[in-house]
């Protein structure tokens, strides 16, 4: 243990760390902190879509849906009184969990190309039954969720309507997510999804069961995705079929492959890159898919890896210090 | 008896592509497989090992019917492969494909990963140890940190049969293991396979070169068109008019 607290590579993430719990005090203005709060809620979301595209090879387009089904599962219990949010979100997550796994298993089936096309079309479906089954999802869009609320704990009351709260409460959530992965895919079960996403038959011919650790991957995924999807609405109070779509997976899927595919900072790097552009830019939400479009394009061309695959490709010292 | 092939037949539509083959491995045996190309010695492998459903016949494994088995339940039951054309995780390192070849005979799941109990680090501890061995033994511990993909062809396929060997098989199956090696990396082939088997291990072989079968197999099965022509000691079959005529074709 003495080392693992005098090594730099554990300072250089304590830093990391005071900078994060720094940041909305130095960030000027709610808008900003809102930024922020939204590229924790992606970093989520795109982390654990990477355990299914990056690390086991699948090219899911279904993430959108599994984000929509989460959050729309913990806001319908809330607003109909059914849970309060944190009970609400636990159902959510499991729920969507045991969806992923039942969808997963006839999809999984598919492989390469036409399992993206099944997947995309699962999103589809998904955007259409939230807009159109308007006696259980309120149509256009779902308000007066109640998320976390103030509630009081140990005498203290933590007011989560509070921008910097939610910060921190996405953060930490953000900060377990990507331990969790990076600690799944350093593990036999990391190691098995490895094997399938690198060549499917040896892997059947050293044991592994694809199907079951397809399904397992997918699941995970999906689970995780409704936990992003459960902090989204509780931060919103409101919610629409948009976050279900196809163009919702398709935007995840650039960040996963432009921060690069099969690494745990790749799933940061390529969110933040991806939300700081269009910021920087100045550009109109119209533009977005035009820049993201582009940027994958270059990214495909030049490093098929992605910007943390490329970047750690150069040194195993830069491997080693960037999971 | 390890392995009873009996009466198994493959169609491919309506190409027969083993027909009613019936032979035998014993314990701590090698047995050749050779046969000109598409005689059905990979077809043959793929059978045994679960990759193609038999058209007709079974397969016994230590006296288990395993016909019809998945590939994944096969390996777990002792029988290994490697294949013809090299296949290795190849973004992973040498140390780390050894490693993956470990999986059915461990057993840390999702929570195990999660928490990395004593038991999932020990696990882990002895998965390393083993599989350094392993590389040592393919004379292959110079690449533990090297991705396999970055390898000489010849170390792919040593390192191929590191793979197999890490799922501890009573049954390793090679095919062609020594495929577009020079004479030098094919002796360090043929004496690996001899020190395979005198770790308990029994072989199959398909080999083209004959030379490599005559030296290094007990028995040798001689196959064409899907059909058995003969079997027997290598100078009797080597001897065998049959073989000569489906190798050299017919004066």
């Amino acid at each position: 243990m003495a080392t693992r607290f005098t090594s730099g590579k554990f300072w250089a993430y304590m830093g990391l760390l005071a900078v994060l719990a720094a940041l909305p005090w130095t960030l000027k203005g709610n808008y900003y902190i809102y930024l922020a709060i939204m590229v924790g809620i992606y970093v989520i979301l795109v982390t654990s879509l990477n355990l299914v595209i990056g690390y086991t090879g699948q090219i899911s387009l279904a993430h959108g849906a599994f984000y929509g089904i989460g959050a729309y599962t913990c806001s319908i219990l809330q607003v109909r009184d059914v849970l309060t949010f944190w009970p609400a979100l636990l159902v959510a997550v499991i729920f969507t969990g045991v969806l992923g796994a039942l969808v997963g298993l006839p999809m999984l089936r598919a492989r390469g190309p036409y399992f993206a096309i099944g997947t995309m079309c699962l999103s589809i479906i998904t955007a259409l039954v939230l807009l159109n089954w308007q006696g259980l999802t309120g149509g256009t869009s779902l308000g007066g969720i109640p998320g976390p609320g103030q509630p009081t704990i140990a005498g203290v009351k933590i007011d989560f309507y509070s921008n910097k709260v939610y910060y921190y409460l996405v953060l930490i959530v953000a900060i377990f997510t990507i331990l969790a992965v990076h600690r799944i895919v350093h593990s036999r079960v990391g190691r098995a999804f490895m094997a399938i996403r690198e060549e499917e038959e040896l892997a059947e011919a050293i044991g592994v069961n694809p199907m079951r650790y397809k399904v397992l991957s997918f699941s995970m995924g999906a689970l995780i995705a409704a936990l992003a999807g459960g902090l989204y609405s509780g931060y919103m109070g409101a919610i629409d079929p948009e976050i279900a779509s196809v163009g919702m997976s398709f935007n995840l899927l650039v960040m996963v492959l432009v921060g690069g595919a099969g690494t745990i900072s790749g799933a940061v790097v390529g969110t933040i890159l991806l939300w700081m552009l269009p910021e920087v830019l100045q550009a109109a939400e119209e533009y977005k898919p035009l820049i993201f479009g582009l940027i994958l394009l270059v990214i495909i061309i030049f490093m098929p890896r992605g910007i943390m695959g490329k970047v750690r490709a150069i040194h195993p010292r830069i491997a080693e210090w960037i999971p | 008896m390890l392995l009873e092939v009996k009466d198994v037949t493959k169609f491919f539509g309506g190409l027969c592509a083993i027909s009613q083959l019936n032979f035998e491995i014993r314990e701590k045996e090698i047995l050749g497989v050779i046969g000109p190309n598409g005689s059905g010695k990979t077809t043959l492998f793929n059978l045994i090992t679960g990759v193609h459903k038999s058209d007709g016949g079974q397969i016994l494994f230590r006296g288990e019917r395993i016909t019809g088995r998945r590939p994944h339940e096969i390996v777990r039951r002792g029988i290994a492969r490697t294949f013809q054309v090299t296949k290795l995780f190849g973004r992973q390192t040498g140390l780390n494909n050894v490693i993956m070849g470990l999986h059915c005979r461990t057993h840390a799941g999702v929570w195990g990963g999660l928490f990395r109990s004593r038991r999932t680090r020990a696990e882990e501890k002895a998965s390393r140890e083993s599989a350094l061995e392993l590389l040592e033994f393919m004379h292959l511990s110079d690449v533990r940190d090297t991705p396999a993909e970055l390898l000489s062809s010849a170390q792919q396929r040593r390192m191929m049969m590191a793979i197999a060997l890490a799922t501890r098989p009573t049954l390793l199956l090679l095919d062609e293991p020594t495929s577009g090696m020079s004479a030098e990396e094919t002796a360090e082939v043929v004496d690996l396979v001899g020190k395979i088997r005198t770790g308990g291990v029994s072989v199959l072989l398909i080999e083209h070169n004959m030379k490599v079968a005559m030296g290094v197999c007990d028995r040798i099965v001689a196959i064409e068109s899907g059909e058995k022509i003969t079997e027997g000691p290598p100078e009797e079959v080597a001897a065998n008019e049959k073989v000569i005529e489906a190798y050299l074709g017919k004066d």
